[in-house]
């Protein structure tokens, strides 16, 4: 085979430059949004190098994203990846999330939601969820419209199912803490 | 209102309310006064791999690319140009020196003269700019290419292959050639044109092997690093 010899650029300069800057430019942020999970530096800038890693990986959906979405995307995958770390850590956390019963996949707050307080005890209740089912919800709601299942489960290397099952259980979750079903206790050690 | 639309606003809730959630955390951790952090040494190291890497990823992917495009446009395969030929004996015997023909787009070197006797030695250059960090080598089965990359973005590659019947196709449109003899080895020298994107090249032919060096840096650098090439021992 005999090459032509001609001009190569080094890179695409626009992505480069925008994940590297972007990097730049977030990468404290990021590192004190692990630090919220994992609670020791070291993990956490860990995490943000294993987010921007699969930033790279996936880039192409990643510069389908506009601006916001971009850094939101990002932000979720720091926090993803520093959940991760400390699942690697911690089996106990595991096994409390499978004894979370499903309800049917039903999710009704239209009546629970009523007035501006209503719903931001909604968003309250969203904050105090598990990581894993705050994670799942951001996936699902926080990237673009009508993300499918299928897509979420692609990225985050399980199964359609396993996302599915996430996704209701978060909702059952939150049904528990909004009133709307029985309240399910954290085992205690 | 039927349990459909009752399942869509709820989703819509749910959907704003998920946003919110995450707006409003961003929003703390941002006005939390910041403790001063300077990141390790190590993760430093690793996010600036991390940055190499794709860098490099993107730039052996474009070459193959463009590569393919000027394959498809100078018939730069032996088998197209000179299949007939290459099957005889004397024409084979016969290789020596460069033809240059220079057509609208691209300048062709064609090796035609006496039969080299090509070695079995792999080619390397001994001087190579400080800085420089040797990121990928490709073996082919008549040569080899190797691409060196700075950290600043700079990349030197190197490529030699059999002259027997080569043909090496150099866009011409916005460059300036030129020649130089140094230790009686001709070296042609592609300089781009001010405004152009081309990099700077190198091109010669010696023991029987065509020579290449395709570079951001400027021609005295990339003349330097050409006459130190020599068989590795």
């Amino acid at each position: 085979m005999f090459l032509a010899t001609l001009v190569v650029k080094l890179e695409t300069p626009e992505e480069k430059q925008t994940i590297s800057e972007l990097y730049m430019e977030l990468r404290f942020l990021c590192h004190r949004y692990a630090m919220k999970v994992t609670q020791n530096t070291t993990m956490a800038e860990d995490a943000v190098h294993n987010a921007f890693e699969s930033i790279i990986k996936n880039k192409k959906t990643f510069f389908a994203l506009d601006k916001e979405q971009q850094k939101s995307y990002i932000f979720i995958a720091v926090k993803r990846k520093a959940i991760d770390l400390m699942r690697g850590k911690d089996e106990s956390e595991k096994s409390y999330l499978d004894d979370v019963p499903e309800i049917a996949d039903n999710f009704d707050i239209y009546d629970v939601v009523e007035n501006e307080e209503s719903y931001q005890n909604l968003v309250n209740h969203i904050k105090t969820l598990p990581d894993i089912y705050r994670d799942i919800f951001q996936e699902k709601y926080l990237r673009k419209e009508n993300r499918t299942n299928k897509e979420i489960a692609k990225e985050l290397g399980i199964s359609e199912k396993a996302v599915s099952k996430r996704i209701i259980r978060a909702k059952t979750m939150l049904l528990e803490k909004m009133g709307k079903g029985v309240i399910y206790e954290q085992p205690t050690a | 209102m039927n349990n459909q639309l009752r399942n869509e606003v709820s989703e819509t809730i749910l959907r704003r309310a998920i946003i919110d959630a995450f707006n409003q955390d961003m929003a703390e951790i941002e006005s939390e006064p910041a403790e001063p952090y300077t990141f390790s040494e190590a993760h430093n190291a690793r996010m600036r791999a991390l940055f190499r890497r794709e860098a490099r990823r993107e730039a052996m992917s474009k070459f193959y690319d463009k590569a393919k495009r000027a394959a498809i446009i100078v018939m730069l395969t032996i088998s197209t140009l000179f299949g007939t030929l290459l099957t005889d004996a004397n024409f084979r015997a016969t290789v020596r020196d460069a033809l240059i023909t220079r057509y609208e787009q691209f300048t062709l070197f064609r090796f035609i003269g006496e039969n080299y006797e090509v070695g079995d030695s792999d080619w390397l250059p001994s001087f190579i700019p400080y800085g420089f960090e040797l990121i990928e080598t490709v073996e082919f089965h008549i040569g080899r290419l190797i691409v060196w990359e700075h950290p600043n973005g700079n990349y030197i590659q190197f490529e030699y292959f059999s002259a027997e019947g080569a043909i090496v196709g150099v866009d011409n449109e916005y460059t300036e050639m030129s020649f130089i003899k140094l230790d009686g080895i001709e070296y042609f020298v592609i300089t781009p044109l001010a405004g152009s994107e081309h990099s700077f090249q190198v091109l010669w032919l010696m023991n029987g092997y065509v020579f290449t060096l395709i570079s951001s840096l400027d021609s005295e650098i990339l003349l330097e690093i050409a006459i130190s090439v020599a068989p590795i021992p």
